[in-house]
């Protein structure tokens, strides 16, 4: 949620979306603390090191797929932020993660996608929905890939994702679809639309998953109606207020949660969650 | 005084009506009540700087209404999406429209048929149920729309 003064807006991103909806306490935070949760996790460094590999190789910048995994390996020589160790413990593993998710996509993923003659990779949009208490509310974010007419997105995870999971829970799906209504990114902007995972699961051996999502205009309703209450949230209670906390998730903890300690944590132990004998 | 100095004290004017309206504005008497304010400020703000630099000032023509300036604001930094709809309001009337905040439903509704703005047709709805609950002006394609029946 960027809440922009000068402009009389406020832009909601969907990961930040995926926070709050989730627990609206954590996504206040990431906006009066956002120094709490600057360090990268050793995952999501894979992630971005894999994902600009293959932005350098929709955008033309290496000639071969082979070479994401190279310049996937080059990101990573050059980051030199200290990151956050949750799964792994060398510069070797992330390395070899990366390798693996890169190659995921090249054997998976890239036989699977549409013509990428007038494919734009990275698409930013920053696009007002509505007027709400005297402030323009609309939604900005990046989309990996728009190619003849689909919307894809790079995933890489620890596993394979569920399908029933996500065509019923994803927001990601759903801000892109209505930025998509909303703009030139695709021909056919009308709902239902379709919006593609390209997943790359990390372990020992390479593979990909392609996992298809649609959206209605009710997903478009829904999500729009929860933005709204977020906007009432901040309009009413403001930033200096806590906001309604759900502790009733796995991220829900020291380990996944940057603020834990100043919300559940201040009020319950380790020891008081665990099972008596 | 330069148009940028003015385009500043006009921004600094607009937000200091918006914090003195705010919760009015959408209908007619809330609208005037913010112009009225916007009007005030910036000619408050005009003539103090005209007191200490010396300079004569002119106030810009005012906004008709606190939205479609702050549109234009934002439509200013786009990037590399070009937008095909924008934002979707309920056109002010002088029934003191909107009756009622703007549903979710409605939003996607309209921004599918390309409209923007719609007429507040829910003070009739007691004398006709059945009439649609917002209506787009002829210059949108009069499209209707009534609330989603549970899908």
């Amino acid at each position: 949620m960027i809440i922009d003064n000068e402009t009389n807006s406020i832009w909601f991103r969907q990961s930040w979306l995926d926070t709050a909806f989730r627990c609206p306490e954590r996504g206040r935070q990431a906006i009066v603390k956002p120094e709490w949760d600057e360090m990268t996790s050793d995952s999501a460094l894979i992630g971005t090191a894999v994902h600009h590999g293959i932005e350098q190789f929709l955008h033309g910048n290496i000639a071969s797929p082979k070479g994401i995994a190279g310049e996937a390996e080059t990101f990573l020589d050059t980051f030199t932020d200290e990151i956050k160790w949750t799964k792994y413990e060398t510069q070797s593993d992330l390395k070899r993660q990366a390798d693996v998710c890169a190659q995921g996509w090249v054997n998976d993923i890239l036989p699977n996608l549409p013509n990428l003659d007038d494919a734009r990779p990275e698409v930013t949009f920053k696009i007002p929905l509505w007027s709400q208490h005297g402030y323009t509310i609309g939604i900005t974010g990046t989309i990996d890939l728009v190619a003849d007419g689909q919307l894809w997105d790079w995933k890489t995870s620890a596993r394979a994702y569920n399908a029933r999971d996500k065509q019923k829970h994803a927001i990601q799906p759903t801000i892109y679809a209505m930025a998509a209504l909303n703009s030139d990114l695709v021909s056919a902007n009308s709902f239902p639309m379709d919006f593609t995972y390209g997943i790359m699961i990390r372990g020992s051996k390479p593979k990909g998953q392609i996992l298809k999502v649609t959206r209605h205009i009710g997903h478009a309703d829904f999500a729009t109606k929860r933005m709204m209450q977020l906007v009432d949230l901040f309009q009413f209670y403001g930033l200096d207020k806590t906001w309604p906390m759900n502790d009733d998730h796995f991220l829900c903890s020291a380990t996944w949660c940057p603020w834990y300690s100043i919300c559940r944590g201040a009020h319950i132990s380790i020891a008081d969650d665990r099972v008596s004998e | 005084m330069d148009k940028t100095s003015i385009s500043i004290l006009t921004q600094v004017a607009f937000k200091g009506a918006i914090e003195v309206c705010k919760g009015n504005i959408g209908n007619d008497a809330g609208n005037l009540a913010f112009i009225e304010t916007l009007h005030f400020l910036t000619d408050c703000l005009m003539a103090e700087v005209s007191e200490r630099t010396g300079e004569s000032a002119t106030r810009p023509a005012p906004a008709s209404s606190p939205a479609p300036q702050a549109q234009v604001a934002v439509q200013e930094v786009f990037g590399q999406v070009e937008q095909v709809n924008t934002a979707v309001e309920i056109i002010p009337t002088k029934d003191g429209a909107p009756f009622g905040d703007m549903p979710a439903w409605l939003i996607s509704a309209a921004q599918a048929k390309g409209v923007t703005k719609v007429f507040d047709n829910r003070n009739r709805l007691a004398q006709s149920p059945k009439s649609p609950w917002f209506k787009a002006p002829a210059d949108q394609g009069e499209h209707a729309f009534w609330p989603p029946k549970g899908r």
